[in-house]
């Protein structure tokens, strides 16, 4: 009983996580970017849900959508502005640490001077109203319906990047950039397309992710880059794909932890990322290919 | 006027000075072969002329326009094919995606023409390039190539990684490609093999050409015989 | 294998970041004290506020509680210092530790070694007080412990420590034990936050049913820093229950109650800590529904003390407090002010302002005084042990979004009795 139900609820957890961390992921991808302020990206995203919320009364599912123009246009904007720099830097991946680390901490700081630092929530009855049962037990609807609503959304990425034009080239840069400039592909407008789509991804998420972690609040962001930092490591980096075992793998372990082991169930992403460094370091679905 | 005119190409890579002074032209007719040994800049000569390095001076011209300033995706556009020094693949895509990826810059998904040069590949259009032979994986390079259409190609080393049977059979396809009406530029390690299939060869060191000739002017140089082909 | 080396990176980086984050506190505002023998031209309060994270809620206005004391004493000239028989102005020095108790640490050493402040208090709870009584006790500084109640601050050996708010945490659920008991609830379930905040209530609760011969259906800690209890609420609920009793801190509290709400399962007894404290807070983030009927520890305001001999009562310090705050009053900033009593009291009354004079003054008045925090008495550790907090229910208004708090335990203080099983 008890065993369904934590796997249950970390399948929903899980298709949660991976529509968290697939933006990071995407990210990261293309131009070996490492956005340190991803989970500043999804903090904003619930912030901008509460506000759409309470002051127009727009249902969160709506702001999932609604969020993802204005991030798109923003990620090709800061992408046009850090492509330089990052592209004449010896190690781009360390420079775009720091940079985002910077970026996360400012975020951060803003969002608390303007909008103070009080934890905020949306309330459920904005989703749904009343649990849902299923196999003979009630789960809190708003699981069902944010998991509901990260299967189309994950989809849609995956979607994009296997159906179309722009995504076989999305793949093509993420598999080697300077093959994809050496066929015609321009390198730096899909990149900052897909820098886009990723960031418009991550705040998407961030307009429901109050339902499943408890509000939002302006300091959950490093937690949040963590939490997705473990679910693509754990699926393999690169691997849009992975993300989607990685949330499963995160979410089911996660649960059947808060059940068995409540006391060490923080320790979680830490320990699963740190096995699969060690015994598998390119991911569980990561293909161990020769570089040369 | 040649498909692409070179004209005193200086590069230097991180303040060292790679290439200096390099001039030569290659017309969609010919099949030319730039041989030298490792580190003498052949691999970095094609990488400026195909726009994936800046160069510092000289200028780089296809069908008579100055293309040194434009970005690699504005001189594929302009009918040059590469395949580079790399994998030539993209391994986590499949053989028809590859292709796909090729024909982009044209908006061209027509994969005849490749099917008909390289037969192999017809039935492996839906594996990743990743899972492909070696000799499957050069072919699929070749034809990711040619799906822009390019009225000149450079290939840089043709061989890599194939058995010497394999490179063999590849080779034996660059007179069809010719067929096409495209030009080659041959840079490959084996100057054996690159003197059987050029019209013409350059021979860099030291970053700048030093000798050019046709494949029985240079075999006549005794010290050009001494150094490539008896030499290490 | 050039990805596999990346991860490394990528993880140290992100340990390496962290630890720059926890680094950066920033100063809000910084003073020297001068350590003359003569009277001090000002009297010299270190302490730290989570100005974000988890604490951020409970600490800031338990911080604006300090500073209102401040304000308030420098506008009659500063603190009556005895030992200078004579009024001397507050100065207050104040770092952000932005609610981590890695930075808390290296700002409190700076608080005593740099800052070298004559009162030393800590920040709000448990987890920040923690770093601090180790400093305090290593460098002979008396720590004004504002509200860091778990039981283990507090040692016989150890005189450098004081509680200037609250029981200590052990002593908080000592009514409530009374009342399951007296209620024959012996089907209670406990789900706490592994801190010795919460740790040590549940160990007074667990002690004190067993010694009524009954054992809880369920106990488990889990992480103070969990934020989703679902599978925690499924796993409580395949016990049945008659009482469920969450101890966290006010994010648990939110979170549990919430999560609650959401998956329609139904207790016939809830309670959390910080509904008492917190109400607005609470009420924002869970709604009236998800409260109603639901229990807590009654803290002031909600009980109210206005006949005192030392500083404002409960009324009159509303009024004050709101002119410079406005808005309802809450727990932690009276926790706030009563901290600045505690020192005002040791300094009345202190012979030198030398720390263990201090807190000897602190234990010669102990007993003696009446604030709105009830009855100021400490034991021989420096814990507080004048007041116990009654238990609370949250009773739904009708017609009004808010709800009201009734106390419904011990009976001498009740304003209303307990509706169980809830409805």
């Amino acid at each position: 009983m008890l065993f369904e139900y934590a796997v249950v609820a970390g399948v929903l957890f899980g298709l949660f996580y991976a529509f968290l961390s697939i933006g990071l992921n995407l990210v990261f991808g293309v131009q070996r970017i490492v956005n340190l302020a991803h989970g500043d990206v999804i903090m904003i995203g619930g912030f901008a849900s509460w506000e759409l919320y309470y002051t127009y009364h727009i249902s969160p599912l709506l702001s999932v959508v609604l969020v993802i123009p204005p991030t798109v246009l923003a990620g090709f904007i800061i992408y046009r502005l850090i492509d330089g720099p990052l592209s004449r830097a010896q190690d781009p991946e360390m420079l775009s640490l720091i940079l985002f680390f910077g970026v996360s901490q400012i975020l951060e700081a803003l969002v608390t001077i303007f909008l103070g630092n009080n934890q905020r929530s949306i309330p459920d009855s904005s989703l749904v109203h009343g649990p849902v049962h299923f196999l003979g037990q009630s789960y809190p609807g708003v699981w069902w319906i944010v998991a509901g609503a990260s299967i189309p959304m994950v989809g849609l990425v995956i979607l994009y990047l296997y159906r179309t034009k722009l995504g076989t080239a999305t793949r093509a840069i993420m598999a080697d950039p300077i093959e994809a400039a050496a066929v015609g592909i321009d390198v730096r407008k899909v990149s900052a397309i897909t820098f886009g789509v990723g960031l418009a991804i991550t705040a998407s998420v961030g307009a429901i992710a109050p339902f499943m972690i408890g509000g939002v609040d302006p300091s959950e962001g490093v937690n949040l880059t963590i939490l997705a930092f473990a679910v693509i490591v754990i699926g393999s980096l690169g691997n849009i794909g992975g993300t989607v075992v990685g949330g499963l793998i995160f979410g089911v372990a996660f649960e059947l932890a808060q059940l068995y082991l409540p006391s060490w169930s923080s320790l979680i992403p830490y320990v699963l990322l740190l096995a699969v460094l060690l015994f598998k370091p390119s991911g569980v679905l990561g293909k161990r290919v020769r570089s040369a | 006027m040649s498909k692409l005119v070179v004209e005193e190409l200086s590069v230097s890579l991180e303040g060292k000075r790679v290439l200096e002074g390099i001039s030569f032209e290659v017309d969609t007719v010919d099949i030319v072969g730039i041989v030298g040994a490792n580190g003498a800049g052949k691999t970095t000569l094609l990488n400026a002329v195909a726009g994936l390095i800046q160069t510092t001076t000289g200028k780089i011209s296809l069908d008579g326009v100055d293309v040194s300033q434009l970005g690699p995706e504005e001189r594929i556009r302009r009918s040059l094919g590469y395949v580079p020094d790399g994998p030539g693949v993209f391994r986590s895509l499949t053989v028809r995606e590859n292709l796909m990826v090729g024909g982009m810059v044209r908006g061209d998904e027509d994969i005849e023409m490749v099917i008909t040069l390289f037969p192999d590949l017809k039935n492996c259009l839906s594996m990743l390039a990743g899972s492909l032979s070696a000799y499957q994986r050069r072919q699929c390079a070749f034809g990711r190539a040619l799906m822009s259409r390019p009225s000149l190609l450079m290939i840089d080393e043709l061989s890599l990684g194939l058995s010497p049977i394999s490179a063999d059979a590849l080779a034996r396809t660059l007179p069809d490609i010719a067929a096409y009406q495209v030009g080659i530029i041959l840079v490959e390690q084996d100057i054996d093999r690159t003197l059987s299939l050029v019209d013409r060869a350059y021979v860099i060191e030291g970053g700048s050409i030093v000798v050019d000739g046709s494949p029985g002017e240079l075999l006549s140089q005794g010290s050009f015989v001494e150094k490539y082909l008896w030499g290490s | 294998m050039r990805l596999n080396r990346f991860n490394f990176k990528v993880g140290g980086v992100l340990l390496a970041s962290a630890l720059v984050s926890a680094a950066c506190g920033s100063a809000s505002s910084s003073a020297s004290s001068s350590s003359a023998s003569a009277a001090p031209s000002e009297i010299t309060v270190g302490t730290l506020y989570a100005g974000s994270g988890s604490f951020a809620d409970q600490s800031l206005p338990e911080y604006d509680g300090l500073k209102f004391w401040v304000s308030h004493e420098n506008s009659k000239g500063g603190v009556y210092v005895a030992a200078y028989k004579k009024r001397i102005p507050v100065k207050l020095v104040a770092y952000n530790d932005q609610s981590s108790p890695a930075t808390a640490a290296t700002l409190y050493d700076q608080l005593v070694t740099q800052n070298k402040v004559n009162i030393f208090v800590s920040d709000f709870g448990s987890v920040l007080t923690a770093p601090a009584a180790t400093i305090a006790e290593e460098h002979h500084m008396v720590l004004f412990d504002q509200s860091g109640t778990g039981t283990n601050f507090f040692t016989p050996n150890n005189p450098y420590i004081v509680l200037a708010d609250l029981p200590t945490s052990a002593l908080w659920p000592k009514p409530l034990v009374q009342f399951l008991i007296a209620k024959k609830i012996n089907k209670v379930a406990l789900v706490y936050g592994s801190n010795d905040f919460d740790g040590s209530q549940d160990t007074t609760i667990v002690n004190g049913l067993k010694a009524a011969g009954i054992t809880p259906v369920y106990n488990q800690a889990i992480p103070t820093t969990t934020s989703s209890y679902g599978t925690t609420i499924s796993a409580v609920a395949a016990t049945h229950p008659d009482a469920v009793i969450e101890l966290g801190y006010a994010n648990n509290d939110i979170a549990f109650l919430s999560n609650l709400a959401s998956s329609g399962t139904h207790f016939k007894m809830v309670f959390t800590v910080f509904p008492g404290q917190l109400q607005q807070l609470l009420e924002k983030n869970v709604g009236e529904s998800g409260l109603a009927y639901t229990y807590t520890y009654a803290a002031p305001p909600l009980i109210s003390y206005n006949n005192v001999n030392f500083g404002m009562g409960t009324t009159a310090f509303e009024a004050a407090f709101q002119k410079q705050y406005p808005g309802p009053v809450n727990a932690p900033e009276i926790y706030g002010y009563h901290t600045g009593l505690t020192i005002q009291l040791a300094l009345n009354h202190a012979s030198s302002i030398s720390q263990l004079s201090l807190r000897s003054a602190l234990m010669a008045e102990s007993g003696k005084i009446t604030t709105l925090e009830g009855l100021f008495k400490l034991n021989s550790e420096g814990a507080q042990v004048g007041e116990l907090l009654p238990v609370a229910q949250l009773m739904p208004t009708q017609g009004n979004t808010n709800t009201a708090v009734q106390i419904v335990y011990p009976s001498s203080q009740a304003t209303a009795s307990a509706v169980y099983p809830a409805p």
